[in-house]
Protein backbone atom coordinates (compact mmCIF):
# COMPACT_ATOMS: atom_id res chain seq x y z
CA UNK A 1 0.00 0.00 0.00
CA UNK A 2 1.50 3.46 -1.15
CA UNK A 3 1.80 5.64 1.70
CA UNK A 4 -0.17 8.65 1.26
CA UNK A 5 2.01 11.58 3.35
CA UNK A 6 4.93 10.57 0.77
CA UNK A 7 6.50 13.24 -1.03
CA UNK A 8 7.19 12.10 -4.75
CA UNK A 9 10.78 12.19 -4.50
CA UNK A 10 11.60 10.30 -8.04
CA UNK A 11 12.45 13.22 -9.98
CA UNK A 12 15.54 12.95 -8.28
CA UNK A 13 16.62 9.54 -9.33
CA UNK A 14 18.71 10.06 -11.97
CA UNK A 15 17.81 7.43 -14.31
CA UNK A 16 15.03 9.82 -15.15
CA UNK A 17 16.80 12.50 -16.99
CA UNK A 18 19.42 9.91 -17.78
CA UNK A 19 18.12 6.61 -19.28
CA UNK A 20 21.09 3.61 -18.75
CA UNK A 21 22.33 5.73 -15.64
CA UNK A 22 22.42 2.21 -13.20
CA UNK A 23 23.85 0.02 -15.47
CA UNK A 24 26.99 2.79 -16.35
CA UNK A 25 26.94 3.15 -12.13
CA UNK A 26 27.52 0.07 -11.57
CA UNK A 27 29.84 -0.87 -14.53
CA UNK A 28 32.44 2.04 -13.04
CA UNK A 29 32.12 0.65 -10.21
CA UNK A 30 33.30 -2.61 -11.12
CA UNK A 31 35.73 -1.05 -13.01
CA UNK A 32 37.02 0.92 -10.33
CA UNK A 33 36.94 -2.12 -7.97
CA UNK A 34 38.90 -4.79 -10.74
CA UNK A 35 42.12 -4.43 -9.31
CA UNK A 36 40.95 -4.97 -5.26
CA UNK A 37 39.30 -7.69 -6.83
CA UNK A 38 42.18 -9.32 -8.42
CA UNK A 39 44.28 -8.71 -5.39
CA UNK A 40 42.00 -10.74 -3.33
CA UNK A 41 41.61 -13.47 -5.53
CA UNK A 42 45.06 -14.28 -5.58
CA UNK A 43 45.36 -13.93 -1.53
CA UNK A 44 42.55 -16.53 -1.51
CA UNK A 45 43.32 -19.19 1.54
CA UNK A 46 44.64 -23.11 -0.60
CA UNK A 47 43.58 -26.38 1.14
CA UNK A 48 46.31 -28.65 2.46
CA UNK A 49 45.06 -30.94 -0.66
CA UNK A 50 45.44 -27.94 -2.84
CA UNK A 51 49.45 -27.58 -1.41
CA UNK A 52 49.88 -31.60 -1.77
CA UNK A 53 48.57 -31.36 -5.64
CA UNK A 54 50.64 -28.63 -6.56
CA UNK A 55 54.21 -30.60 -4.86
CA UNK A 56 52.57 -33.74 -6.65
CA UNK A 57 52.57 -32.07 -9.61
CA UNK A 58 56.54 -30.22 -9.72
CA UNK A 59 57.89 -33.97 -8.00
CA UNK A 60 56.48 -36.60 -9.04
CA UNK A 61 58.05 -35.76 -12.81
CA UNK A 62 60.86 -35.11 -11.40
CA UNK A 63 61.18 -38.59 -9.69
CA UNK A 64 60.39 -40.19 -12.64
CA UNK A 65 63.27 -38.38 -14.69
CA UNK A 66 66.05 -39.16 -11.41
CA UNK A 67 64.68 -42.32 -11.20
CA UNK A 68 65.72 -43.09 -14.98
CA UNK A 69 68.79 -41.35 -14.89
CA UNK A 70 70.17 -43.08 -12.03
CA UNK A 71 69.30 -46.55 -14.21
CA UNK A 72 72.46 -45.30 -16.35
CA UNK A 73 74.26 -43.10 -14.31
CA UNK A 74 74.81 -45.04 -11.07
CA UNK A 75 78.02 -47.81 -11.28
CA UNK A 76 77.10 -51.59 -11.92
CA UNK A 77 77.83 -53.93 -8.49
CA UNK A 78 81.04 -55.57 -8.61
CA UNK A 79 80.27 -59.41 -9.56
CA UNK A 80 80.14 -61.96 -6.59
CA UNK A 81 83.00 -64.22 -7.95
CA UNK A 82 85.49 -61.07 -7.20
CA UNK A 83 84.47 -60.17 -3.63
CA UNK A 84 85.12 -63.99 -2.69
CA UNK A 85 88.43 -64.14 -4.34
CA UNK A 86 88.83 -60.58 -2.13
CA UNK A 87 88.05 -62.72 1.21
CA UNK A 88 90.21 -65.99 0.21
CA UNK A 89 93.42 -63.27 -0.14
CA UNK A 90 92.85 -61.90 3.27
CA UNK A 91 92.67 -65.42 4.46
CA UNK A 92 95.65 -66.31 3.31
CA UNK A 93 97.46 -63.33 4.43
CA UNK A 94 96.66 -63.81 7.89
CA UNK A 95 97.55 -67.67 8.03
CA UNK A 96 100.79 -67.14 5.46
CA UNK A 97 103.10 -67.75 8.03
CA UNK A 98 101.59 -70.50 9.77
CA UNK A 99 101.77 -72.48 7.42
CA UNK A 100 105.59 -72.24 6.45
CA UNK A 101 106.66 -73.29 9.92
CA UNK A 102 106.41 -77.00 10.74
CA UNK A 103 104.08 -77.76 13.66
CA UNK A 104 106.61 -79.37 15.94
CA UNK A 105 108.64 -76.89 15.59
CA UNK A 106 105.93 -74.33 16.54
CA UNK A 107 105.04 -76.51 19.11
CA UNK A 108 108.79 -76.84 20.18
CA UNK A 109 109.53 -72.89 20.77
CA UNK A 110 105.94 -72.85 22.28
CA UNK A 111 107.08 -75.30 24.95
CA UNK A 112 110.74 -73.98 25.31
CA UNK A 113 112.07 -73.71 29.00
CA UNK A 114 108.72 -74.68 30.69
CA UNK A 115 109.87 -78.41 30.89
CA UNK A 116 113.45 -79.46 32.48
CA UNK A 117 115.76 -81.20 29.88
CA UNK A 118 116.05 -84.11 32.20
CA UNK A 119 118.16 -86.98 29.55
CA UNK A 120 117.98 -90.33 30.99
CA UNK A 121 121.02 -91.42 32.40
CA UNK A 122 121.79 -95.18 31.64
CA UNK A 123 124.71 -96.78 33.40
CA UNK A 124 127.08 -98.92 31.13
CA UNK A 125 126.36 -97.46 28.73
CA UNK B 1 21.34 -17.02 -10.90
CA UNK B 2 18.75 -16.34 -9.17
CA UNK B 3 20.11 -18.04 -5.44
CA UNK B 4 22.91 -15.75 -5.23
CA UNK B 5 20.52 -12.42 -6.12
CA UNK B 6 18.42 -13.63 -3.48
CA UNK B 7 21.30 -14.38 -0.62
CA UNK B 8 21.65 -12.42 2.08
CA UNK B 9 24.13 -9.64 2.01
CA UNK B 10 26.40 -12.26 4.71
CA UNK B 11 27.35 -15.07 1.94
CA UNK B 12 27.49 -12.37 -0.67
CA UNK B 13 29.86 -10.64 1.81
CA UNK B 14 31.86 -13.35 2.45
CA UNK B 15 32.56 -14.12 -1.59
CA UNK B 16 33.91 -10.80 -2.38
CA UNK B 17 36.16 -10.94 0.67
CA UNK B 18 37.52 -14.05 -1.78
CA UNK B 19 37.60 -11.75 -4.86
CA UNK B 20 34.11 -12.76 -5.97
CA UNK B 21 33.17 -10.54 -8.83
CA UNK B 22 30.03 -11.45 -9.49
CA UNK B 23 29.25 -11.25 -5.74
CA UNK B 24 30.41 -7.81 -5.23
CA UNK B 25 28.45 -6.73 -8.32
CA UNK B 26 25.39 -7.77 -6.65
CA UNK B 27 25.83 -5.55 -3.34
CA UNK B 28 26.58 -2.93 -5.94
CA UNK B 29 23.39 -3.60 -7.58
CA UNK B 30 21.58 -3.85 -4.26
CA UNK B 31 22.84 -0.76 -2.36
CA UNK B 32 24.00 1.63 -5.64
CA UNK B 33 20.25 3.60 -5.64
CA UNK B 34 20.66 4.02 -1.95
CA UNK B 35 24.34 5.22 -1.94
CA UNK B 36 23.56 7.69 -3.88
CA UNK B 37 20.52 8.64 -2.37
CA UNK B 38 22.48 9.12 0.94
CA UNK B 39 25.22 10.85 -0.59
CA UNK B 40 23.01 13.22 -2.28
CA UNK B 41 21.33 14.23 0.60
CA UNK B 42 24.66 15.54 2.28
CA UNK B 43 26.43 16.65 -0.77
CA UNK B 44 23.16 18.36 -2.25
CA UNK B 45 25.05 18.32 -5.42
CA UNK B 46 24.44 15.24 -8.06
CA UNK B 47 27.96 15.07 -9.24
CA UNK B 48 28.92 14.62 -5.72
CA UNK B 49 26.50 12.40 -4.55
CA UNK B 50 27.80 10.09 -7.50
CA UNK B 51 31.41 10.22 -7.09
CA UNK B 52 30.63 9.68 -2.94
CA UNK B 53 28.93 6.56 -3.94
CA UNK B 54 31.40 4.86 -6.23
CA UNK B 55 33.92 5.83 -4.02
CA UNK B 56 32.34 4.38 -1.09
CA UNK B 57 31.85 1.27 -2.62
CA UNK B 58 35.49 0.74 -3.57
CA UNK B 59 36.76 2.25 -0.35
CA UNK B 60 33.92 -0.96 1.52
CA UNK B 61 35.47 -3.21 -0.56
CA UNK B 62 39.19 -2.68 0.01
CA UNK B 63 37.98 -2.38 3.87
CA UNK B 64 35.70 -5.53 3.68
CA UNK B 65 37.73 -7.74 6.25
CA UNK B 66 36.86 -4.67 8.93
CA UNK B 67 33.01 -5.33 8.48
CA UNK B 68 32.52 -7.58 11.60
CA UNK B 69 28.70 -8.37 10.66
CA UNK B 70 28.71 -9.22 7.10
CA UNK B 71 24.56 -9.24 7.27
CA UNK B 72 24.61 -6.03 8.20
CA UNK B 73 26.75 -4.57 5.22
CA UNK B 74 23.97 -2.23 4.11
CA UNK B 75 24.49 -0.15 7.15
CA UNK B 76 28.37 -0.30 7.53
CA UNK B 77 28.36 1.00 3.76
CA UNK B 78 26.15 3.76 4.08
CA UNK B 79 28.13 5.09 7.48
CA UNK B 80 31.54 4.97 4.74
CA UNK B 81 28.73 6.86 1.93
CA UNK B 82 28.07 9.68 4.55
CA UNK B 83 31.78 9.74 5.63
CA UNK B 84 33.09 10.11 1.87
CA UNK B 85 30.10 12.79 1.30
CA UNK B 86 31.33 14.60 4.04
CA UNK B 87 35.08 14.76 3.19
CA UNK B 88 34.14 15.29 -0.52
CA UNK B 89 31.41 18.13 1.18
CA UNK B 90 34.79 19.79 2.61
CA UNK B 91 36.68 19.68 -0.61
CA UNK B 92 34.55 20.83 -2.34
CA UNK B 93 34.10 24.19 0.07
CA UNK B 94 37.39 25.75 -1.18
CA UNK B 95 36.12 25.55 -5.03
CA UNK B 96 32.74 26.65 -6.51
CA UNK B 97 30.77 23.70 -7.46
CA UNK B 98 29.69 23.28 -11.35
CA UNK B 99 25.59 23.80 -11.49
CA UNK B 100 24.24 20.58 -12.05
CA UNK B 101 22.96 19.82 -15.80
CA UNK B 102 19.67 20.08 -15.41
CA UNK B 103 18.61 17.78 -18.75
CA UNK B 104 21.19 15.63 -20.20
CA UNK B 105 18.61 13.31 -21.73
CA UNK B 106 17.44 14.01 -25.24
CA UNK B 107 13.91 13.82 -26.71
CA UNK B 108 12.48 10.12 -24.65
CA UNK B 109 9.14 12.17 -22.68
CA UNK B 110 9.02 15.24 -25.41
CA UNK B 111 10.73 18.49 -23.95
CA UNK B 112 7.84 20.24 -22.24
CA UNK B 113 7.60 16.94 -20.31
CA UNK B 114 11.11 17.24 -19.55
CA UNK B 115 11.20 20.89 -18.70
CA UNK B 116 8.65 20.06 -15.97
CA UNK B 117 11.08 17.50 -14.40
CA UNK B 118 14.01 19.59 -14.80
CA UNK B 119 12.23 22.29 -12.99
CA UNK B 120 10.85 20.02 -10.48
CA UNK B 121 14.27 18.02 -9.61
CA UNK B 122 15.22 21.75 -9.28
CA UNK B 123 12.49 22.56 -6.57
CA UNK B 124 12.60 19.07 -5.00
CA UNK B 125 16.65 19.84 -4.84
CA UNK B 126 16.29 23.10 -3.30
CA UNK B 127 13.84 22.20 -0.78
CA UNK B 128 15.41 19.04 0.23
CA UNK B 129 19.06 21.64 0.76
CA UNK B 130 16.76 23.31 3.28
CA UNK B 131 16.00 20.49 5.61
CA UNK B 132 18.76 19.59 8.02
CA UNK B 133 20.86 16.79 7.21
CA UNK B 134 19.13 13.65 9.29
CA UNK B 135 15.92 14.82 7.92
CA UNK B 136 17.54 14.50 4.32
CA UNK B 137 18.30 11.40 4.76
CA UNK B 138 15.19 10.13 6.49
CA UNK B 139 13.49 11.11 3.84
CA UNK B 140 15.41 10.24 1.00
CA UNK B 141 15.61 6.43 2.59
CA UNK B 142 11.79 6.77 3.20
CA UNK B 143 10.27 8.39 0.02
CA UNK B 144 12.98 7.94 -2.65
CA UNK B 145 14.61 4.20 -1.92
CA UNK B 146 11.39 3.12 0.33
CA UNK B 147 13.24 2.20 3.05
CA UNK B 148 10.87 1.17 6.57
CA UNK B 149 11.10 3.13 9.63
CA UNK B 150 13.04 0.32 11.48
CA UNK B 151 15.54 0.02 8.41
CA UNK B 152 16.46 3.48 8.56
CA UNK B 153 16.35 3.61 12.54
CA UNK B 154 19.33 0.77 12.53
CA UNK B 155 21.29 2.54 9.81
CA UNK B 156 21.07 5.79 12.04
CA UNK B 157 21.35 3.97 15.00
CA UNK B 158 18.17 5.80 16.56
CA UNK B 159 14.93 5.00 17.84
CA UNK B 160 12.31 3.77 15.51
CA UNK B 161 10.23 7.22 17.02
CA UNK B 162 12.95 9.42 16.86
CA UNK B 163 12.59 8.68 12.89
CA UNK B 164 9.33 8.76 12.51
CA UNK B 165 9.42 12.40 13.98
CA UNK B 166 12.40 13.11 11.69
CA UNK B 167 9.65 12.28 8.75
CA UNK B 168 7.48 14.01 9.83
CA UNK B 169 9.00 17.49 10.39
CA UNK B 170 11.40 16.57 7.10
CA UNK B 171 7.79 15.85 4.85
CA UNK B 172 5.99 19.14 6.76
CA UNK B 173 9.43 21.08 5.67
CA UNK B 174 9.28 20.39 2.00
CA UNK B 175 5.64 20.82 1.47
CA UNK B 176 6.10 24.46 3.00
CA UNK B 177 9.34 25.08 0.72
CA UNK B 178 7.69 23.05 -2.52
CA UNK B 179 4.04 24.31 -2.20
CA UNK B 180 3.03 25.12 -5.43
CA UNK B 181 5.11 22.63 -7.25
CA UNK B 182 4.40 19.69 -5.60
CA UNK B 183 1.02 19.83 -5.89
CA UNK B 184 1.87 20.77 -9.88
CA UNK B 185 3.69 17.47 -9.92
CA UNK B 186 1.33 14.99 -8.41
CA UNK B 187 -1.47 16.31 -10.97
CA UNK B 188 0.66 15.47 -13.57
CA UNK B 189 1.81 12.31 -12.67
CA UNK B 190 -1.57 11.02 -11.85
Amino acid sequence: MRDPHRIPLDALDPETWEPGYWVRFRRKVMDRAALELARRGRRRPVTVSQVVGSWARALVPAAVVAAAASIFLLPAPPATGASEARLAGIEELLTGELEELPIPVVLASEGAGDEPTAEPEIEGF
Amino acid sequence: MVGAAAAGDGPLVRRAREGDREAFGLLVERYMRTAYAVALSVTKSHEDAEDAAQEAFVVALERLDDCRSPEKFGGWLLTIVRNRARNLLRRETIRATEPVPESASTGRPGPDREAERSELRSHLRGAIGELPEVQRVVVMLHDLEGWKHREIADHLGLPAGTVRSHLHHARKGLRRLLGAALEKSSETSV
